[in-house]
């Protein structure tokens, strides 16, 4: 019992079930694939678009707001900006 | 009793009279100075921004008080938001009249109510840049920004009128914004 619910933590934990954004988090290296991304951990995409190269985009989640930028070329969040 | 403040300025005739009290020069110039700093100086990502925003906003409250409340020649009374007179004293000043107003002239009038509006459009939408509601909507941030840049070219106009108004009048007008007296020469008659 104790087993399952250390598994249950741990499969919670891990970044497949991540919620929580971090920097170095993979995203995706699209813009579509990204969006769908943040939608799928509950985020609502506000607005996006190409900066310098990276994608940036807002996104919204209760009273949580983040200014989120992802390179194109490691598909990880490479500034996360709270906001 | 406008009079009372007469005094001699040393230029013959001249008549000098205290029309800006020191909180309407204070407040002018400590909105200048919010503009600025929001404008060029400060990152707009910062906190600081935020801050100075709700100072500008809070200057023009305190003003719109004022406008009710206060000195004679800071009333709105005396300078109403009047498109046709502001026309009229256009078409005037084509003709080279050249009266003196205490207060702001007709299109003075409509630039600082105007400039007064624009700061509170960008407040209100930089204030709803911030909230859950708004925060990435693109048409607040349009918005914020095409406010700005509004309240660029008025300020542009603004700078411009009272030169040209200098120039016209014979008042020097920057001056009566530091230290409060309007300097008319003699031979004017004042509105
Ligand atoms: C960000 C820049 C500025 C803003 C937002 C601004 C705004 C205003 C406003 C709202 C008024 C009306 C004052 C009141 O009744 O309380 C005013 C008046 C005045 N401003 Fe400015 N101003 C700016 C910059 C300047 C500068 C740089 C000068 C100097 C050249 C200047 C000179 C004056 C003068 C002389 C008046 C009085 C005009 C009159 O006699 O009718 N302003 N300004």
């Amino acid at each position: 019992m104790k087993k399952m619910i250390i598994l249950g933590v741990l499969a919670f934990a891990s970044p497949a079930f991540a919620t929580e954004l971090t920097t170095n988090m993979v995203l995706g290296t699209g813009m579509a694939e990204v969006q769908k991304k943040l939608t799928d951990m509950g985020y609502q995409v506000r607005k996006s678009e190409m900066e310098h190269g990276d994608i940036e985009i807002y996104v919204v989640k209760g009273s949580k707001k983040f200014e989120v930028y992802v390179s194109m070329e490691t598909g990880k969040i490479t500034r996360l900006k709270s906001r | 009793m406008p009079m009372n403040n007469t005094m001699n300025s040393g230029h013959s005739g001249a008549r000098s009279l205290v029309v800006w009290d020191p909180l309407v020069r204070l407040i002018h110039w400590s909105l200048a100075l919010s503009i600025l700093l929001n404008g060029v100086v400060v990152d707009e990502d910062g906190n600081l921004h935020k801050w100075i925003g709700y100072v500008a906003v809070g200057l023009v409250g305190v003003r719109f008080v004022w406008g009710a409340v206060g000195t004679k020649y800071a009333r709105f009374s005396v300078f109403p938001l009047n498109p046709v007179a502001a026309l009229k004293h256009l078409t005037a000043i084509l003709k080279g009249v050249d009266t003196v107003h205490l207060s702001h002239n007709p299109l003075g009038a409509l630039m600082v109510y105007n400039i007064w509006a624009t700061v509170i459009v960008i407040g209100l939408t930089g204030y709803m840049m911030g909230t859950i509601r708004f925060f990435g909507i693109e048409w607040v941030e349009k918005a914020h920004e095409i406010a700005f840049s509004w309240l660029l070219v008025s300020i542009a106009l603004h700078v411009g009128g009272v030169i040209f108004d200098t120039w016209r009048s014979g008042v020097p007008l920057v001056r009566a914004m530091i230290n409060g007296r309007k300097r008319i020469p003699k031979d004017r008659t004042v509105n």
